[in-house]
């Protein structure tokens, strides 16, 4: 065993400071071996990081088949530390290695980005709990400004690497971790006792702060074997029937992934704002950042005059001061913008306190002076680097299937090599590629409709967009999926929208969404403002998710979580009065009867034993129930709730009952000229129970027959359409009924039902009729003809 | 007779002493202290007074206030690069409390005060007369009697404007100079006096809330010269919680009442207000929930915490349940607003339904208390 210790430099992933540090050690220490934390079957082809491409870009590490899918990113800008350990280590011709386990691991689960700052969740709440203390003495709010006050300062970079270590320590404690963490560390463990073992020169090793204090420890330990031959990686198991494929390559990257606020709140945020600081130290960071955040707001027609910008560079100088900056820090001149630039009072928390996507209501100038500090800088990969996987799936997938990128193409979709066709392409369409295009097919997934129609082509800019997509995933699945994911949560509030996304994911057979996004989309839906998209959202998803066999979503959690977030928002959004206009008044019935219908299959659910759309039937019928009795509420919205209830006989029986009676009652109990919507409220919900009981009929019929005149012709339209909630044959049923009621069997139903002769609008009719009428009452009023019509003698 | 024996009896504390009053030990122990640079006309340097608000265990200073201290240091800032600081933010978030903490940290004197209103008029704000003395020898300085603009200008303080929005707009406006020019004009007086040029310190410091947007908007003018600090419900829920445990816990005391309001309660209390206000976790709105037109602001919250504890005590002699804080929430905070009334009720209907615990099912089955 070698006497040497390695030296180990821990750092926050995208941390300037680290780079620096990083870069320093190399050129001081000269090493003969640089260990990077990151994927160690991509060793044997580490040259290709070299070839000259344009960062941000990723090494993308996937593995799917039998079953499984994940997907890895380990992304690297200028300014990321594991950068300059490569590009520092090639220039001193030290031997490079990435030392931890491939992604594809299952010790890396749930981990898309590998340079995330958090590495699991215990650990999250320990961190959290030591940064808020120091935060609380420090009298510094929030993870990201603690870190920027304690080390992303010009400064000497011994004191830098002293404090580093200070802080990693005092973060991870004796912590052992989550197992994953632990064989992660172990592999390390395992590279850096190779590297001491071959004693030829000094060994660096650059990993996450909160592996660092553990491989100080662990290189030593037992378990740890030194071998003289390099430590061997992982091969994913192999099975005969469901073949693994796995493998990592290079796709470009974008400062927008990069960013904390639009990925997984992981990360540092402000990416093109830490490029700053490592090209220019924190006085040229400062000047474009001011710079870049002048021209953007003027460009968006935002106030910042010269005045503005003096006084928001005097504020960020003071309050730089009063921390004890030497200049301005990424918080000190945000916390100046907010001062100085902002004229009003906010609704949302400042961006850069809370981590996450940026939230509703923030102000524009905020979301811009955000947006300025992310950057929108692309990676591009050099020409010959080895392509993406992404392109050769999408060829051998095309082959498969024998689709040809050539002109059209019809599919039936009734056939499965159809269905696998259709899906194909809804994942190329998802994916943007160039040169698809559906020009005719079902709109909803589960439409009567069985066929499509594509026009396929091979346009130039093809390659260069499968290119860009290979960033999102090594398979059409895996990359659509993540495209899909982007989409949901970029429709955030617009609730129909988002069932649009979720019926491309149908229609696409992409049935399953990462967590985080899941919770996205609940909070997203739990803010939805209108009642009638989520009923048309409903309509859409629960009959996707019960009958979605052949599409394979049926059942999935993603539809589950959806639709259960949507009955709740829809219940809490129906039950206060509001009025309904006459504009939504047939979107508000759809919503109604979509919640109905959602119960019903629920009760069916129960009977059939299955549990996987955990509603509660009894909170929506005792809104139905609070509705329908509710003088307050619009009347179609009252006669929906009653009808609701009475479609749900096997469900309302413990809810106190509602019977026919109440129905009547109802329509007793509003005006002349609201009389036709309780009814469509009634009709639309519960037709079938009552459009052919004599009760309803012969109560309704005495209702209408004892309206006067004028409320007879208010009454009018809304009845009229009520009506034609009933389908043809039922409303000849009806017309016989009312025929029979008033003695007039003998006459055929067509004589209630049949066009009126000519152009015959009824309303007009019954206005020329009344005003007749009112003709004839005048001529009698003054004596000119008898009350009978007759003419006077 | 009368007046030696009052003077014999020692005089009742103050019902409310003023901050300078109040914490004037911490004051002077960190002037005592206080080597950093002052900004000119400063009673501290930045830094004591940032101390000063949000407390300092070495000093035995103590925190004062629930705020982020980036938003404090931005005022003190603000304040020291001598731009005019507006507080705005729903009623019942401090920003009085914090506008007077500030004007103490910073001057010493957190008096002088103007209160905004629909009567106020440039009299109050700058200065008017002794009319005896303006009869007699005519305008003079002995004759004139000084606002709080004036004295504030005249000796290097800082002016609190309480709810300048609720001012009428022309008022508002007689501010203007003395932002930008930092000199009052008094035509009346003649020489050396027709000008009242601001000494170093003087600044002003004004509150708004948003409940009052649309009454009196300030003029583009006006706004510019102020920087805007929005005031937030306190975001941290844990925060909240322990601040209304202990206010609330002090006011019972006060009142006499041996019982504080058992944690439960607090929590259905806090989680309560939380949710009405649709402020979720770290002040997401992602509950949904349409917010109340009452005001629920954790002094509110402190209110019915108090008044369920007087409630259950001199009522029963017991310590406050979950029914008790229905009835509070439903007298005090929901008052004769049918729409509130409902908001509140499908509250209980949906949300509370939904919850799960043992003080949850209590506070649902309590519903029907609720107006």
């Amino acid at each position: 065993m070698s006497a040497r210790a390695p030296c180990i430099v821990g750092v926050r992933h995208h941390s300037p400071a680290c780079a620096r540090l990083v870069a320093a050690r190399i050129a001081a220490l000269r090493p003969r071996y640089v260990l990077i934390e990151g994927p160690a079957d991509f060793n044997a082809r580490l040259d290709e990081l070299f070839l000259g491409h344009a960062l941000p870009l990723a090494i993308y590490s996937y593995l799917s088949g039998g079953g499984v899918q994940r997907g890895s990113w380990t992304p690297f800008a200028e300014h990321s530390p594991e950068w300059q350990a490569l590009t520092g280590a090639r220039a001193v011709g030290a031997q490079l290695r990435f030392i931890d386990l491939p992604a594809w691991h299952a010790a890396m689960d749930d981990l898309p980005n590998r340079y995330a700052d958090a590495p699991e969740a215990e650990h999250e709440a320990r961190a959290d709990a030591y940064e808020r203390a120091l935060g609380e003495r420090l009298a510094i709010d929030g993870r990201d400004a603690l870190w920027d006050h304690l080390f992303e300062q010009d400064g000497d970079v011994d004191t830098l690497a002293l404090q580093l270590e200070t802080h990693f320590r005092q973060l991870r404690g004796d912590d052992p971790g989550s197992p994953g963490n632990a064989a992660r560390e172990t592999m390390m463990a395992r590279w850096i006792a190779w590297a001491l073992a071959r004693d030829d020169g000094e060994v660096l090793v650059v990993c996450g702060g909160y592996h660092a204090p553990a491989l100080a420890r662990r290189w030593r330990d037992a378990d740890v074997a030194v071998t003289h031959a390099e430590p061997a990686v992982p091969q994913p198991p192999v099975s005969e029937e469901s073949p693994l494929r796995h493998g990592s390559f290079l796709v470009p990257y974008s400062f927008r992934r990069l960013d904390a606020f639009q990925g997984y709140a992981s990360g540092m945020s402000s990416p093109l704002y830490y490029q700053w600081l490592w090209e220019d130290g924190c006085a040229g960071a400062g000047r474009r950042l001011l710079r870049d955040i002048a021209e953007r707001l003027r460009a968006r027609k935002l106030t910042a005059s010269t005045a503005d910008l003096i006084a928001l560079q005097t504020h960020a100088l003071g309050l730089a001061r009063l921390r004890g900056h030497a200049q301005p820090l990424r918080a000190d001149w945000l916390d100046a913008v907010a001062a100085t630039l902002l004229k009003d009072a906010q609704e949302a928390p400042l961006p850069w306190t809370y981590r996450g996507t940026i939230r509703p209501g923030t102000a524009p100038l905020l979301v811009e002076v955000m947006d300025v500090l992310a950057g929108d800088r692309r990676g591009r990969l050099a020409p010959a680097t080895p392509r993406p996987p992404l392109l050769d799936s999408v060829e051998r997938e095309l082959a498969e299937l024998a689709i040809t990128l050539d002109g059209q193409r019809e599919i039936d979709l009734l056939e499965p090599q159809g269905r696998r066709c259709s899906r194909l392409l809804h994942r190329l369409l998802l994916l943007g590629i160039p040169g698809v295009t559906r020009m005719h097919g079902p709109s909803l997934a589960l439409s009567g409709e069985r066929s499509e129609r594509w026009r396929l082509a091979q346009p130039l800019e093809q390659q260069a967009a499968l290119i860009e997509a290979g960033a999102y995933g090594a398979t059409v699945a895996d990359a659509a999926r993540a495209v899909l994911e982007e989409k949901l949560r970029s429709a955030r509030d617009d609730v129909v929208a988002l069932a649009q996304g979720l019926n491309t994911a149908a229609l696409a057979g992409l049935a399953a969404v990462g967590d985080a996004v899941l919770a996205d989309l609940r909070a997203a839906i739990a803010t939805a403002p209108r009642f009638e998209a989520l009923g048309e959202a409903l309509g859409v998803l629960y009959p996707l998710f019960r009958h979605g066999e052949l599409l394979d979503v049926a059942g999935a959690p993603l539809l589950a979580v959806v639709i259960e977030a949507a009955y709740d928002r829809a219940l809490w959004l129906y039950e206060p009065p509001v009025a309904i206009v006459e504009a939504e008044a047939f979107a508000h019935l759809r919503a109604v009867i979509a919640v109905r219908d959602l119960l019903r299959g629920r009760h069916a659910d129960d009977s059939e034993g299955r549990r996987d759309l955990p509603l509660e039937l009894a909170r929506a019928l005792a809104v139905f129930a609070r509705k329908a009795h509710d003088a307050a509420a619009a009347p179609l919205s009252r006669g929906a709730a009653l009808g609701a209830l009475l479609s749900l006989p096997q469900l309302s029986r413990d809810t106190g009952g509602v019977d026919l009676a109440a129905a009547v009652a109802l329509l007793g109990g509003v005006s002349a000229a609201s009389l036709g919507d309780a009814v469509a409220g009634l009709l639309a919900l519960a037709r079938e129970q009552l459009a052919e009981e004599p009760a309803f009929i012969t109560g309704i019929d005495a209702l209408v027959a004892a309206l006067d005149d004028g409320d007879f012709l208010r009454a009018l339209p809304a009845l009229r359409g009520a009506f034609a909630w009933l389908p043809a044959r039922e409303r000849g049923r009806l017309a016989s009924a009312l025929l029979q009621l008033h003695d007039a069997s003998h006459l055929s139903r067509r004589a209630l039902t049949a066009p009126l002769p000519g152009d015959g609008d009824a309303l007009a009719l019954a206005r020329l009729a009344q005003q007749e009428r009112r003709v004839w009452e005048a001529l009698a009023h003054w004596g000119l003809v008898a009350a009978d019509g007759e003419p006077v003698a | 007779m009368m007046a030696t024996k009052r003077s014999d009896a020692p005089a009742p504390p103050l019902q409310r002493p003023p901050a300078e009053i109040l914490h004037a030990d911490e004051l002077r122990r960190l002037a005592a202290v206080d080597r950093d640079p002052r900004p000119p006309g400063w009673a501290l340097s930045l830094k004591a007074a940032r101390a000063f608000v949000l407390g300092d265990a070495a000093l035995g200073v103590t925190r004062k206030i629930v705020a982020p201290a980036a938003a404090i240091e931005r005022m003190l800032v603000t304040l020291a690069t001598g731009r005019g600081l507006m507080l705005v933010g729903e009623p019942g978030t401090a920003k009085s409390l914090l506008s007077e903490l500030l004007a103490t940290a910073v001057c010493g004197v957190s008096t002088l005060t103007i209160q905004g209103g629909a009567s106020i008029t440039e009299d109050q704000i700058k200065y008017s007369w002794n009319y005896a003395l303006l009869i007699n020898e005519g305008p003079s300085p002995r004759a004139l009697v000084p606002a709080p603009l004036y004295q504030g200008m005249r000796d290097g303080r800082i002016v609190r404007f309480e709810e300048i929005t609720r001012a009428p707009l022309e008022v508002q406006d007689c501010l203007l100079g003395m932002l930008s020019d930092r000199v009052m004009a008094v035509p009346e007086l003649a020489g050396e006096h027709a000008m009242l040029y601001a000494r170093e310190g003087f600044n002003i410091i004004a509150t708004a809330n948003t409940r009052d947007r649309g009454v009196n908007e300030m003029s583009a003018a006006l706004k510019r010269r102020f920087d805007f600090e929005t005031v937030f419900p306190i975001l941290d829920y844990e925060r909240e919680l322990a601040l209304v445990q202990q206010a609330s816990a002090e006011l019972l005391a006060r009142s006499g009442i041996p019982q504080s309001v058992p944690a439960p309660v607090l929590e259905l209390l806090v989680t309560t207000f939380r949710d009405l206000r649709a402020s979720g976790e770290n002040g997401r709105r992602d509950g949904g929930m349409d917010t109340l037109n009452a005001v629920m602001s954790t002094a509110e919250a402190v209110n019915v915490a108090h008044a369920v504890g007087v409630r259950a005590w001199f009522l029963e002699q017991r310590a406050g349940s979950e029914a008790d804080l229905v009835d509070c929430i439903a007298g005090t905070v929901v008052k004769d607003d049918a729409d509130d009334r409902a908001k509140l009720r499908r509250y209980f209907e949906q949300k509370v339904a939904k919850k799960a615990g043992a003080h949850w099912r209590a506070y649902f089955e309590a519903r029907h208390r609720l107006p």
